[in-house]
């Protein structure tokens, strides 16, 4: 079951009204959203249900056992031999919970890679390949529980006792296919206490799916397997600008799945009165690197920037002070994150190298501020800040030809493709009301967070009511006219 | 050191770094949120922690080691005076 | 989005002019592309429950084609002998036995208090099919996901295979098919899938196209060509052969009378190579199963009063008129013995 499958359509009303025509107690609410999220997981596997409630188990028994151990020690002596066995405890689940996602995940990319490096100095295969079966969102809902860990640990966050909520915040069904990867300050405490149905909160959830559900159901699905798939399945039969409009729809199709989908996502959340967090926040209008990954997958980038970054390049280690080196480290581990396969390890490569680079750049442009306060002005001037948007965007939209290329000789015929010659043969006929709804939405979208859209926005929202229903009523007719009819999965639900 | 002392460093890496002279008017006023006004970005943030380290041979634990703590003027010299018996 | 503030009013009254938007759009769209009601099992059996025919005549979707032979019987009986169709869309004989044995049995068998048949009428089955039928459920990719026996499904049914299989695109069918039901009358639910409405609005606003009328007609044709003469290759897969067998083994076992026909075919889309490979062996290998089973054999595959012009744009179903002769013609030749005459036999 997804978010955008018919399915939902059974399944949520269900939840919906027994959720809230039960008792307004935590207990309750909770129940029936663990109940929900087993049998939203099960739709999927059911045999493997049995691997997040283990992983479940153990970090929620760790948690209490850091919030047990040496508390409330005066002696100094204990009070030391009880940090060493919340050190020993923290380290062996979260050994223990990124083992699991390592045997499931990472164990055949190893074995693999590893044999092949035998193989190229002329040896047999010396590790048998396994190829598991990936639990469902194991890469999302392992993250929720390292990041509960350390909070608990490090003491910004107290350990849950109730394991009802704990697990609802593991594996709440809205957040389970692709996130956001939720933080235990933010989202556990919400769980703790009953919710209430507001007006607002049932609206703003309403707008807000819909508002994915266009973005994911109509406009990447759109795209996919008209514009994308076909081009990317076999490159060297296109020209050169169906080749760039393959990536340019790639990059709409990327962000429309995904954000779509985290918005549907957030709205679930609000109608069950709990706010999941932001996930993106227009990550086109970026003007540096650094923006683009604060913009994007946010809750990502922020667990990598929390719990990776700022740990290590404020630590005691060779990595203090030294964003450049933090950067190639997070973004190794983030491209291994999104698969395990070398096309991504290269994507996190070059994402971390050009962030890098663009960190030592911007030291190198503020000794020249502090030297000429020009070069203050400059970078707050509008050439520059075109030439840095198109910078930006160039870069990560060409960076997405090893993201979605099945190989990275793959992924050098599809760049070496582009700089080719040939138009758009073979994608023209595709191009109609469709198409040009899908750019039409992608750029109204970017354009209302920009200059005089949040007016037009505040207007929109000003009209009266029923102005805004016929409009509503016109976007579900044309999507049930337009979204394609049929099974699709996420683009980040493998990971 | 002074409170006044540690507010001028504070404002003075702000200006190197980020603001080149414009950190007072960027920061408004000392209770102002860092977030809330742009003052300082993720990357700023983790900058500005070793730098207080640096600076006022401080260690900040992982407890503190987050924004809430350090989101204003005011928030980071009451953290420094905690830590180094300052004098206000 | 909208903010509903601290009422539940605005909130309600945005919904209600958002779904009555939708319902005004879906009316008027009723006039470019009305939804075209087809019989489904479950509606097949409601009737069957209901009534108590003399025949039923068993098949994918072309078994609705003798819902206009059901009414010309009728008349020809005054009422006494009624066909009960019951369509498994997508066909196969696996599909097929799967609904004998779960929806049409416990019917045909269902007895009254004194022991008694509640339906003693039933004397013919009719097994209407085709070279698919005979070719294999899995088209080669490993899975089934066509509409199948999901379509035959109950509730229980649908959670029994979600339980052992998670949810699949085959057993996903199921829901969409309850949704269509249950948004019969929604043009805009109904047209999911066939794309009516979006041809017909072109349509309105720039004429029809023949030139790409024509184009794809030409396209869909070659398409369908191929398909038929590639079919010889996968003819009377075992599995289907087994439920063909297993069939008609129950329904000779209850003691009723079997008729295999074989479902008219458009003219002008079979090639001759289809004509001499796949349609003809089909037909040789089908005769001879039911000399071997003492069944009655009707091939309509070329012997039938149709044109190219009583088939719909499919190239085949057969358009209602179309239905209508084919019903007198077929009640006059091969299958006058529903009527009475000839019949033997009776559900025990």
């Amino acid at each position: 079951m997804s978010l955008v499958g018919l399915e939902f359509a059974f399944f949520f009303p269900v939840v919906f009204l027994v959720h809230w025509l039960g008792p307004r107690r935590a207990a309750w609410q909770n129940a029936v959203l663990l109940l929900a999220s087993v049998a939203f997981y099960a739709t999927w596997n059911l045999k493997l249900l049995g691997v997040l409630a283990a992983a479940t188990a153990v970090s929620f028994g760790a948690g209490v056992l850091l919030s047990v151990l040496g508390a409330g020690e005066q002696d100094p002596v204990r009070a030391a031999v009880g940090q060493r066995k919340r050190k020993a405890v923290l380290v062996a689940s979260i050994v223990a919970e990124l083992g699991l996602l390592g045997v499931f995940k990472y164990a055949g990319f190893f074995a693999e890679s590893f044999n092949a490096l035998l193989g190229a100095l002329g040896m047999p295969d010396a590790l048998p390949v396994l190829r598991l079966v990936l639990p469902l969102g194991i890469s999302y809902t392992t993250l929720i529980q390292v990041g509960y860990l350390l909070e608990v640990y490090w003491g910004r966050a107290p350990a849950c006792r109730d394991p009802l909520a704990y697990s609802v915040f593991v594996g709440f069904f809205p957040q389970l296919i692709a996130g956001p990867i939720v933080r235990a300050r933010t989202m556990l405490t919400q769980y703790l206490v009953p919710r209430h149905l507001a007006p607002a909160g049932m609206a703003a959830g309403a707008g807000t799916f819909l508002l994915g559900f266009v973005m994911k159901a109509f406009v990447a699905d759109w795209l996919s397997p008209r514009v994308v798939d076909p081009v990317f399945a076999d490159p060297a039969s296109f020209g050169a600008g169906a080749l760039w409009i393959a990536l340019f729809g790639y990059a709409t199709q990327l962000f429309c799945d995904f954000a779509g989908y985290s918005l549907m996502a957030i709205g679930t959340g609000r109608m069950f009165g709990l706010e999941l967090p932001e996930n993106f926040r227009y990550p086109f209008l970026s003007k540096s690197l650094a923006e683009f990954w604060r913009r994007w997958h946010i809750s990502l980038n922020t667990w990598l920037f929390d719990y990776l970054f700022a740990p290590l390049t404020t630590g005691r280690s060779w990595f203090r002070g030294r964003a450049g080196a933090g950067f190639l480290v997070v973004f190794l581990v983030s491209g291994l994150w999104h698969g395990a396969t070398w096309t991504f390890v290269l994507w996190g490569l070059a994402h971390g190298v050009a962030l890098a680079g663009h960190h030592a750049y911007d030291e190198w442009y503020k000794r020249r501020c502090r030297a000429d306060r020009r070069y203050v002005a400059w970078r707050k001037a509008t050439p520059y800040l075109l030439a840095s948007w198109f910078v930006t965007q160039a870069f990560f939209v060409l960076t997405l030809i090893p993201f979605r290329a099945p190989s990275i000789g793959a992924a050098a015929d599809f760049a070496k493709g582009l700089l080719g010659l040939g138009g758009v043969e073979g994608l023209g006929q595709r191009f109609g009301l469709q198409a040009a709804a899908c750019v039409l939405f992608f750029v109204g979208f970017h354009l209302l967070e920009i200059g005089p859209g949040p007016a037009w926005k505040a207007r929109f929202l000003a009209l009266p009511v029923p102005v805004r229903g016929v409009f509503y009523g016109l976007v579900l007719a044309f999507l049930l006219v337009y979204v394609p009819v049929g099974a699709s999965t996420f683009i980040y639900a493998q990971f | 050191m002074t409170r006044a002392d540690m507010r001028r460093l504070l404002i003075d890496w702000l200006d190197d770094h980020y603001h080149f002279g414009d950190a007072e008017s960027k920061i408004g006023s000392d209770d102002a949120s860092f977030l809330d006004k742009g003052v300082l970005d993720s990357l700023g943030f983790v900058a500005l922690v070793v730098y207080l380290e640096d600076t006022f041979r401080v260690t900040i634990d992982r407890r503190s080691l987050n924004r809430e703590n350090f989101d204003s003027v005011d928030k980071i010299l009451a953290y420094l005076e905690a830590r180094t018996g300052a004098v206000p | 989005m909208s903010a509903g503030g601290r009422s539940w009013g605005p909130v309600l009254l945005t919904i209600l002019c958002a779904l009555a938007t939708l319902a005004a759009v879906d009316a008027a769209l009723h006039l470019v592309a009305p939804p075209k009601p087809l019989l489904e099992i479950d509606q097949a059996m409601d009737q069957y429950a209901a009534g108590d025919p003399a025949v039923l005549a068993l098949g994918s979707s072309h078994a609705r084609s003798f819902i206009a032979m059901d009414k010309a019987l009728s008349q020809r009986t005054d009422g006494a002998r009624r066909i009960q169709a019951v369509p498994v869309e997508w066909g196969k004989y696996t599909p097929y036995a799967w609904v004998l044995k779960h929806r049409i049995l416990p019917i045909l068998t269902e007895r009254n208090a004194s022991g008694a048949l509640v339906r003693p009428s039933l004397r013919h089955v009719l097994l209407v099919t085709e070279w698919w039928d005979s070719t294999a459920l899995d088209p080669g990719t490993g899975s089934i996901t066509m509409a199948l026996p999901a379509r035959a499904w109950q509730w229980g049914d649908f959670f029994a295979d979600l339980g052992e299989n998670g949810l699949t695109p085959y057993n996903q069918n199921f829901l969409q098919r309850i949704w269509r039901e249950w948004w019969s009358v929604s043009t805009l639910v109904q047209d999911r899938g066939y794309e009516n409405i979006t041809k017909g609005l072109r349509e309105a606003v720039r004429g029809k196209d023949l030139e790409a009328e024509r184009a794809s007609y030409d396209n869909r044709l070659k398409g369908w060509q191929s398909m038929v003469e590639e079919g010889a290759g996968h003819l009377f897969d075992p599995a289907q052969k087994q439920s063909l067998e297993e069939m008609v083994g129950t329904l000779q076992g209850l003691g009723l009378d079997v008729t295999i026909v074989l479902y008219p075919r458009m003219p002008g889309t079979l090639s001759a190579k289809a004509k001499e490979t796949t349609l003809r062996q089909f037909s040789d290998r089908m005769q001879a199963f039911t000399r071997d089973h003492r069944l009655r054999f009707v091939d309509m595959t070329f012997t039938n009063p149709l044109t190219d012009d009583d088939f719909e744009v499919d190239f085949d179903h057969v358009k209602p008129e179309g239905n209508r002769r084919l019903a007198e013609w077929a009640l006059d030749g091969d299958l006058a013995f529903l009527a009475g005459k000839g019949a033997t036999g009776g559900a025990q």
